[in-house]
């Protein structure tokens, strides 16, 4: 389904990934850390072939943390335990210690109401902000976001942005695949515009916006902007 | 009409007898739990190296008689050396025929799992173990606890069938007290209120756990556990 990606992302990069949906925007983040396999070429992260082994890999995923379209917060467990679950079991972090850095990420994201709640009890810009401080919580050295805000009520979207621009303010490396243009113009360094699982575009946004190269992408942003 | 004075008499009996059936009940649906979580994780796999050897157990279990799956494990594996105590060859014939129908319910839970739920487990740097005890295994009990509690009522009354191994539970007790007493009505009753008391306590069980969102509105529901599996 991708085809011919070449690309880098530099420490500190906010790149955002727009285009039609179908192009493999997201099937290209997954495969950063694996959640989707691939079948040819390598993909480097953090200067670990993630494919050339499990260490590699399990590397990858302990310091990188991703946000997803629909939350996947787990049910089951509190808001609280669902930031403190990866600290505690894969960093062996002591207990009282991953909580107090839960309660202050929590307070990161503005959810310091919520620490005994259950994610059914949230709204969707809460689950997704309580998604980001979950995140957040393995000190992640990149952070990939699909499609953060595609499921919310756009009177939520802001609330998870601002979160989002604060964490590209403080230099956080992030790759996000968005259709939030404003976003994009705001923070983000770079844009890349797939099309049929290839790059099409890939420019610092100035240049993206306003001297776009293809054709394909003038056509695009005609349309959504 | 009842005799209430050999009611009074073996009651007591009765009573250990019960005993020992929620003993084989109890012990044979712990070992079936572990069988039907275990096998119903691999059914779940794509290997068909798995998936085989699981298909043949859980087929061959559900398509031949309990009762023949007793008689096979005590009386026909001594030929192979395998010697068992008829309490031993009841527990493992039920554990393995009660964990066959468990695998499959474990089974219907993990396939009804949102894969977010993984994913999320797997980007955070959960291992595959630690993904299913922490994550997904809890979410799937919750989900299947009605029809796990209805598969456990049909074990014990399943567990009758161990009469046949002179194991002293409350089937055979009847039988033999009915033999000495010559009062069937009364031999066979008692037992058959106390299997139905038992029933009672599960079916309650079964409806205030999984019943909540939707109480049970009529008695059909509530005796057929408003799930059947």
């Amino acid at each position: 389904m991708l085809k011919n990606i070449d690309l880098d992302v530099y420490e500190s990069d906010v790149l955002v990934l727009c285009g039609p949906s179908g192009a493999g925007k997201s099937t290209l983040l997954r495969c950063i850390n694996m959640l989707e396999h691939y079948h040819e070429g390598t993909i480097e992260v953090l200067g670990k072939d993630i494919k050339s082994s499990r260490a590699n890999l399990s590397y990858v995923r302990k310091n990188s943390g991703m946000v997803f379209q629909h939350f996947n917060l787990f049910p089951h467990i509190s808001v609280m335990d669902n930031v403190a679950l990866a600290p505690i079991h894969v960093k062996k972090m002591p207990k009282d210690q991953a909580y107090e850095k839960a309660k202050s990420l929590l307070d990161q994201v503005g959810l310091s109401a919520k620490y005994d709640a259950y994610p059914g009890q949230l709204s969707g810009g809460q689950k997704q902000r309580v998604a980001i401080a979950r995140a957040l919580a393995m000190d992640p050295k990149l952070m990939l976001f699909d499609e953060p805000t595609s499921a919310l009520d756009p009177e939520m979207i802001k609330e998870v942005l601002d979160v989002m621009i604060k964490l590209a303010l403080g230099g956080m490396t992030m790759i996000i695949v968005s259709h939030e243009m404003g976003f994009a113009r705001e923070v983000a360094n770079k844009v890349g515009f797939l099309d049929d699982g290839k790059i099409i575009e890939l420019t610092p946004k100035n240049e993206f916006f306003t001297n776009p190269r293809s054709e394909r992408t003038k056509e695009f942003l005609s349309k959504i902007l | 009409m009842l005799d209430m004075r050999m009611i009074s008499q073996y009651l007591p009996d009765f009573f250990e007898a019960l005993f020992e059936t929620l003993k084989v009940a109890a012990l044979s649906g712990v070992f079936a739990l572990i069988i039907g979580t275990v096998v119903g994780i691999i059914s779940t796999m794509k290997s068909k190296l798995a998936i085989i050897p699981v298909g043949i157990y859980t087929g061959f279990i559900r398509s031949t008689p309990l009762l023949v799956q007793l008689y096979f494990v005590h009386y026909g594996l001594p030929i192979t050396g395998i010697m068992l105590t008829s309490f031993q060859s009841a527990i493992i014939a039920f554990s393995l025929n009660s964990g066959a129908y468990i695998s499959e319910i474990v089974r219907g839970g993990l396939t009804s799992m949102d894969k977010g739920q993984s994913e999320a487990s797997r980007a955070l740097g959960l291992s595959w173990f630690q993904t299913m005890r922490l994550i997904i295994l809890p979410q799937v009990f919750k989900k299947i606890l009605p029809p796990l509690i209805s598969q456990f009522s049909y074990l014990i009354k399943d567990t009758s069938l161990a009469a046949v191994l002179v194991i002293p539970e409350l089937t055979y007790t009847a039988r033999k007290i009915a033999a000495r007493t010559y009062m069937p009505f009364e031999s066979f009753g008692i037992p058959m209120l106390m299997y139905f008391g038992i029933y009672l306590i599960l079916a309650l069980l079964s409806h205030l756990i999984g019943g909540k969102k939707e109480p049970a509105r009529s008695a059909r529901r509530w005796f057929g556990f408003g799930k059947v599996v």
